[in-house]
């Protein structure tokens, strides 16, 4: 092979190597993702304790023993006569309807969130929330969390109205957050998105629409069936279970 | 083969004459302002429950009417930054408010494709401002529009046509109803207009209320039935 022979031929079979070592590199790298998708570290599908049709939400609706509820807002709390705050639900029809929290009696603006005794959430990189939810009338659905330093925040993404029962899942790392007065369930006075929030240590985490309820009757509300978390569990600082003073 | 041609030869010399024919021209059928309202500034900065006297006296005919938290919703004025002006402002409503205007003369009638309301407004958090209508029946309407966050202020353009409404609960200031879409509502003789975002204020400061310097209505006016100036009793 003459010099000119080898330099039109060498970078060629450069080439053509490379070429053929392409596909395994980038099936290598389409895989990443795939394994990094994180544990479900949050499950609840709610239990119905009576089995009535409705009556306002307790922990006894809880069906994970790890997870404590918390309601919050002025009417977060339910009660009955007159019917009030955040009420659970079941419907024998239509069949397909899971057994939900339903914001529809809320006077007032109000939440509902999960605590998870043992840990804490980290919601860093490809944590998600799954839910499954129906809106009616003009109400959003929001995710909020609570910090582990106490800051409560509230997500710009939203589920709105849909004829039916569906789920939804999202990305926690495309959600936007404003912080969240949790005594009144509005935005907080400072106005500002926080940009990059510390996601390592999420206290609780649930949802509201930011909304009174329209009362019975199809008009204004959120139904919430089954939440799901995505992320990575960080024990609390203690073993034993740790329960909120709020 | 020659009436073919021939016939071809005439409809192209008629293409340019058909062309110039006048077509169905929406940019001359816009229908007039049939309002606008404006807030008076106030003597001194702040803000106070807002109330008739407050509507400019630019327009006599005008009656305000309020919704929901009716008590708590306020005309403001800031003497910074002085490009503001006077606004509506819901952040002290304890639960949804509403504000709509009436003309006391006159229905006005929205079923054009032209028909449109115009507003100057600012949201904070997530609050998303809504119109708001009252039909010739009685029934309140609340629009599948919304204006949501800016950082500034912001005039909105918004045509009516295509809109769907939910029923609106005028006490609560909520949406109610049988749950459906009213898609095709008869908007001939529409009796207020205004708006509402649905929620509650989120208080003093930037967290989470409507703010609205102006809004304007595009539609064609409407006598009312009866000649003189007629009051609704709500």
């Amino acid at each position: 092979m003459t010099k000119l022979q080898f330099m039109i031929v060498a970078p060629l079979l450069a080439g053509s190597v490379a070429f053929a070592q392409a596909p395994k590199e980038k099936v290598n790298a389409r895989a990443l993702p795939q394994n990094n998708k994180p544990a479900l570290v949050l499950s609840e599908q709610w239990q119905q304790i009576p089995a009535d049709v409705e009556h306002p939400v307790t922990q006894a609706a809880v069906t994970n023993p790890n997870l404590e509820l918390k309601l919050y807002g002025p009417d977060g709390v339910g009660g009955t006569n007159p019917d009030h705050g955040v009420w659970i639900v079941w419907h024998e029809q239509p069949q397909t309807e899971p057994l939900h929290l339903w914001t529809g009696l809320c006077k007032s603006n109000c939440a509902a969130a999960l605590r998870d005794k043992y840990n804490y959430l980290d919601l860093r990189d490809s944590a998600a929330i799954r839910w499954d939810v129906k809106i009616v009338g003009f109400h959003l659905l929001r995710p909020i969390i609570k910090l582990a330093d106490g800051t409560w925040l509230v997500g710009d993404h939203t589920d709105g109205i849909q004829n039916d029962w569906h789920q939804s899942e999202f990305s926690i790392a495309d959600v936007r957050w404003r912080k969240l007065d949790i005594a009144k369930v509005v935005e907080a006075a400072d106005g500002k998105w926080i940009e990059n929030p510390d996601l390592s240590r999420v206290d609780e985490i649930g949802f509201t629409d930011l909304m009174a309820g329209s009362g019975h009757g199809p008009g204004g509300w959120s139904d919430v069936g089954r939440i799901e978390v995505f992320g990575k569990a960080t024990p609390r600082t203690a073993n034993t279970p740790q329960t909120s003073s709020k | 083969m020659a009436a073919f041609g021939l016939i071809a030869f005439t409809a192209s010399a008629q293409a340019p004459a058909a062309a110039k024919a006048p077509r169905v021209a929406p940019e001359d059928n816009r229908p007039p302002l049939f309002f606008r309202a404006e807030w008076k500034r106030p003597a001194e900065e702040g803000n106070h429950n807002i109330n008739q006297a407050d509507i400019s006296s630019q327009n006599p005919n005008l009656e305000l009417k309020l919704y929901g938290d009716k008590a708590n919703v306020q005309e403001t004025l800031h003497g910074v930054p002085k490009t503001e002006g006077t606004y509506i402002w819901t952040g002290l409503c304890e639960s949804s408010c509403a504000v709509a205007l009436r003309d006391k003369a006159n229905y006005v009638d929205l079923s054009g494709p032209m028909a449109k309301l115009r507003w100057k407004s600012k949201q904070a958090g997530y609050h998303m401002l809504r119109p708001v209508i009252r039909l010739a029946d009685g029934t309140y309407l609340v629009s599948d529009y919304a204006d949501g966050y800016t950082a500034d202020w912001r005039e909105s353009d918004i045509p009516l046509t295509g809109m769907r409404w939910r029923q609106f609960d005028a006490k609560t200031a909520l949406t109610s109803g049988n749950g459906k879409w009213i898609d095709h509502p008869d908007l001939t003789k529409v009796d207020e207009i205004g708006f509402t975002d649905l929620m509650s204020g989120a208080g003093h400061g930037a967290g989470g209320s409507s703010r609205i310097s102006w809004i304007e209505v595009y539609g064609n006016p409407v006598k009312r039935d009866s000649g003189a100036t007629q009051t609704t009793s709500k």
